[in-house]
């Protein structure tokens, strides 16, 4: 008998965290004892969530590893399914399945510099990986955390960023497009950063979250600074619906990016990324 | 049950051992297989072929012969004719019976705050289908590799796919929108099958290529003569499979994988665009697109829900939809991701081309667009507007 | 939780979308014990003045009254939801709008100073926020199923708009634009019937029309005429030309196209090229 990919499991709101009007993190853990004992991720994977009535989405877990009952997801209330999702109780009761997709090569980075760089907001995707690098801050070497806004009040985790900035061997660096007078970080765009960060380009590795327009533009920053393309890693957003290479929405060249990513190296997708239309 | 090592030994003989029997046998055949199968094969129906139960001889299209061009579909009745197995090909082959059109995937209820779910896998009786032919059989192994042979095996094809029992048959005349010589997969079927049928002016050659296709065959020789295939019935098959393979569409003798999948701003997209309407039946009859969507069917108590899937298009505005944004959003680019999909990317991802010829697209397009006079300009040797 | 509360109206319209809920049978009873329908008049429920939570509405806007009307609903609904052609753009009767409606009052009634109509006749978005639009002409019970079931769950409604010609493939439903059938094709030239002559396909409005209907006409084989409105990214001129290359004549099509949403600009931006056309022509 073939178990059923298709089938989510029970999974149990343990928490509804709201971080901004629009952005919530969802704290789930598996119904089933036997199932969440079974559960494992590696930072960068993600979960179809499921709403009962109204439908699945894929939303990426920004937890630790480690934590294997809690698995957190933050969410922008934005879609159909995500908004009701919002609405989530304590105790109530809904839809997952997972872990899906490639992970952050974690292994492959330990005592390099890592750049995690990100636009728009939240950034869920990376979040997990800092998260990561601060628990077990020994394994790696400099972490430089770029993150560009486009308006200063959309920055979520704004304590978080202080924190990190406090850390040893830890660079911290914001832009807002748009800024308030409260606002004590950079103007301008993820990609004017690179002049204020150090870090050495020979020994890193580079995490990109964010529209594929920031990406891009990021991409160019990093090779001019003596980056190569296969110490870029990316993770990429398209429609998805099964999750498993199947139902096709996320094609993308030769990729399914529900398996084949949402992480990539970035000269595995490099010839199609950005292209209009892809 | 047999070793795999000996099902292969076996099989390997029985392909190469093929009798004749006569057009009437075939009753006797339908027979046999109704008694543990559901069985289907081509019936006219609506003007074209389509698949559907079939018990009697007389439901087969005796006589029918299909005329397909771009845009355009007929079926033509001769009368003189004793052929069952003219047609070449009706908009869908076998991919509806397997890969549904619709299909509920689980229904999850609610009972006091509590979720439930319950998967639909169904125990439907094994199907025969009979009347594939060499194109089909190519997009059934294309369909295989998709669903049964990535990472993840889609339960809901699987279970459709097991104990389906398959008589192929070969075609005897190409219609005008055929290509299947030219994508390597036709006109002679030469595997996966269980019984292959050569249809001839008087009689049926027929083979099996599997024990269950063995099996039938050996049960069928209780009860009708299986005679040696004579010389002349021999002939006769060549004759009927050369004829078939006359066909004057081809694809451009070019390396179309790469030509397309560097020539996306070709100012051909543009003049595609003016004509193609966008409306996926392409990839609709396409036997190889496997694209769906998944959507809830909520009941009015709000306590229990129906969890579907349902073939999709790359022409649909909602496949590329995230959050907000398109990241197609007009006809060239939709008739772009189609093809280049089939003709370049497929070969990363399955090792060969989608297209297996079967002309499908060409015929049921709306706007009579020709796949193989499109890619023949966009494969052009020297190309102006290359990205 | 309190039941929410649903009211039904109805402007210029022929009733039929009102229908769909009284046509959704058993599943009526199950919906009136989820939410409290207090204004229906069909069904015999009238109470147009009370606030409710959801106001479906039938009909387009014709009359001056009914612009005081519809304002006055949006005012005591919280959310307002077009129901078919008429209310979502203008219907069958917003035909008159491309016509001389004076014309027409003068020549068909004996007494119209009585009729005091707007010049022209609208959807309901022309004068109020509409929060959702459901199409059809009628629409049916299982687009109200999937509609309040997704409002009762806290949902947006799902607005996909595809095409048909996907809705009836997945139906293994015949092109009838493709498969030569030996319809008659009547020749209309100046409002006469002139010839007769067998033709091969149907002048089908599917690959321009949104799905929801389950591929209604093409399911007896006939073509489809357009009444869910435009789909996504619709192409009505390559469809146009498609028609006339298979011998459908320019003001056969511009017809067509105009029948049930005349008031989309892209099918009159079409309509009027084919007509230009035309004159060229006769």
């Amino acid at each position: 008998m073939l178990t059923n990919p298709y089938l989510p499991m029970v999974g149990e709101v343990l928490e509804n965290h709201p971080e901004t009007p629009d952005i919530f993190t969802l704290r789930l853990r598996l119904k089933e004892p036997a199932l969440a004992n079974n559960y494992s991720f590696e930072p960068g994977q993600f979960n179809m969530l499921y709403m009962p009535g109204v439908g699945e989405v894929p939303i990426s877990i920004v937890s630790d590893p480690d934590d294997k009952h809690i698995i957190d997801h933050t969410i922008r209330a934005v879609g159909r399914v995500t908004r009701v999702l919002q609405k989530l109780k304590v105790g109530d009761e809904t839809g997952i399945r997972g872990p899906y997709g490639s992970s952050w090569p974690m292994a492959q980075i330990k005592k390099k510099d890592v750049l995690i760089i990100t636009g728009g907001l939240g950034c869920a995707p990376v979040v997990s990986v800092i998260n990561y690098i601060v628990k077990r801050r020994a394994d790696f070497g400099r972490l430089v955390i770029m993150q560009g806004v486009k308006h200063s009040n959309d920055l979520i985790w704004k304590d978080q960023y202080q924190q990190w900035a406090a850390l040893e061997n830890t660079q911290v660096a914001l832009a807002a497009n748009q800024t308030t007078p409260a606002w004590n970080w950079s103007s301008g765009y993820v990609t004017d950063l690179f002049d204020e960060v150090c870090f050495d380009s020979a020994n890193s590795i580079a995490m990109l979250c964010g529209p594929e327009i920031m990406m891009s533009a990021t991409i160019r920053e990093l090779l001019q600074r003596g980056m190569t393309e296969a110490q870029i890693w990316l993770t990429m957003e398209r429609n998805m619906q099964c999750a498993i290479g199947h139902c096709g929405h996320c094609q993308h060249g030769s990729q399914f990016v529900c398996k084949d990513g949402p992480v990539f190296n970035y000269p595995v997708v490099r010839e199609w990324f950005f292209r209009e239309g892809f | 049950m047999l070793t795999t090592m000996l099902t292969k030994t076996l099989t390997k003989t029985l392909t190469k051992t093929y009798h004749a029997i006569t057009k009437n046998d075939l009753q006797t055949l339908l027979d046999i297989l109704n008694q543990s199968y559901q069985c289907v094969g081509p019936t006219v129906s609506e003007q074209t072929l389509k698949y559907s139960s079939i018990s009697k001889l007389s439901q087969l299209p005796l006589g029918y012969i299909d005329q397909q061009r771009p845009g355009e579909y007929q079926l033509l009745h001769n009368t003189d004719s004793k052929d069952y197995f003219s047609i070449t090909t009706g908009a869908q082959g076998v991919k509806p019976w397997l890969f549904k059109a619709q299909e509920k995937l689980w229904t999850v209820s609610k009972q006091d705050g509590r979720i439930q779910f319950n998967s639909q896998l169904t125990d439907e009786k094994p199907l025969a289908i009979m009347g594939l032919r060499s194109c089909d059989m190519a997009a059934l192994k294309l369909q295989d590799q998709h669903f049964l042979q990535q990472q993840f095996q889609d339960p809901y094809y699987a279970g459709h796919r097991d104990n389906l029992f398959i008589i192929a048959v070969n075609c005897h005349r190409s219609t005008e929108t055929c290509f299947c010589v030219s994508t390597g997969d036709g006109p002679e079927i030469k595997e996966a099958y269980d019984l292959l049928l050569t249809e001839l002016e008087h009689d049926f050659i027929i083979q099996s290529g599997s024990s269950a296709g063995h099996e039938v065959l050996a049960i069928l020789a209780q009860q009708v003569t299986l005679t040696a295939v004579t010389e002349q019935q021999a002939l006769e098959k060549q004759q009927r499979l050369n004829a078939a393979a006359q066909q004057s569409r081809t694809l451009p003798d070019r390396p179309i994988a790469q030509l397309l999948a560097h020539r996306l701003n070709h100012q051909q997209w543009n003049n595609i665009a003016e004509r193609c309407l966008s409306c996926g039946n392409c990839t609709m009859v396409c036997p190889s697109c496997f694209c769906h969507s998944e959507y809830d069917e909520p009941e009015l108590d709000l306590q229990t829900s129906h969890h579907f899937r349902q073939w999709d298009s790359c022409f649909a505005s909602e496949h590329s939809y995230i959050a907000g944004f398109h990241f197609r959003k007009e006809t060239r680019q939709y008739y772009r991701q189609w093809l280049t999909h089939k003709f370049a990317f497929w070969h990363e991802q399955y090792g060969r081309s989608g297209c297996t010829g079967c002309g499908r697209c060409i015929s049921w397009c709306p706007a009579a667009i020709d796949v193989t006079e499109e890619l023949a300009i966009l494969c052009q040797e020297t190309s102006c507007h290359v990205d | 939780m309190d039941k929410p509360k649903i009211a039904i109206h109805k402007f210029a319209s022929c009733d039929g979308c009102q229908l769909a809920f009284l046509n959704m049978g058993p599943e009526l009873l199950e919906l009136a014990a989820m939410v409290n329908i207090v204004h229906f008049v069909e069904a015999g429920m009238v109470a147009p003045q009370e606030e409710v939570d959801i106001a479906f509405i039938e009909g387009s806007i014709s009359t001056e009254e009914d612009i005081e009307r519809i304002k006055f609903i949006r005012k005591i609904s919280r959310q307002v939801i077009s129901l078919g052609a008429c209310a979502s753009s203008g219907g069958l009767q917003a035909l008159r709008n491309l016509a001389d409606g004076e014309q027409w009052l003068t020549e068909l009634y004996p007494e119209p100073q009585y009729i005091q109509s707007l010049k022209n006749t609208h959807p309901l978005k022309k004068y109020i926020k509409v929060d959702f639009e459901v199409w059809g002409c009628p629409v049916n019970a299982g687009q109200i199923k999937q509609l309040i079931s997704s409002l009762l769950l806290g949902a947006k409604p799902q607005q996909t708009r595809d095409r048909l010609c996907l809705e009836c493939k997945r139906q293994q439903r015949v092109c009838t634009l493709v498969v030569k059938n030996r319809v008659v094709k009547h020749l209309v030239v100046k409002h006469l019937v002139v010839k007769q002559q067998e033709t091969g396909q149907q002048a089908c409005l599917g690959p321009i029309t949104a799905a929801g209907c389950g591929a209604l006409c093409p399911s007896v084989g006939r073509a489809c005429y357009g009444c869910y409105g435009l789909a996504d990214n619709p192409e009505p001129h390559a469809l146009s030309m498609r028609l006339e290359g298979l011998g459908f004549i320019g003001r056969e099509i511009a017809q067509k196209l105009l029948m049930i949403h005349s008031y989309e600009e892209s099918l009159q931006k079409e309509a009027q090229q084919l007509s230009t056309k035309q004159r060229d022509i006769l």
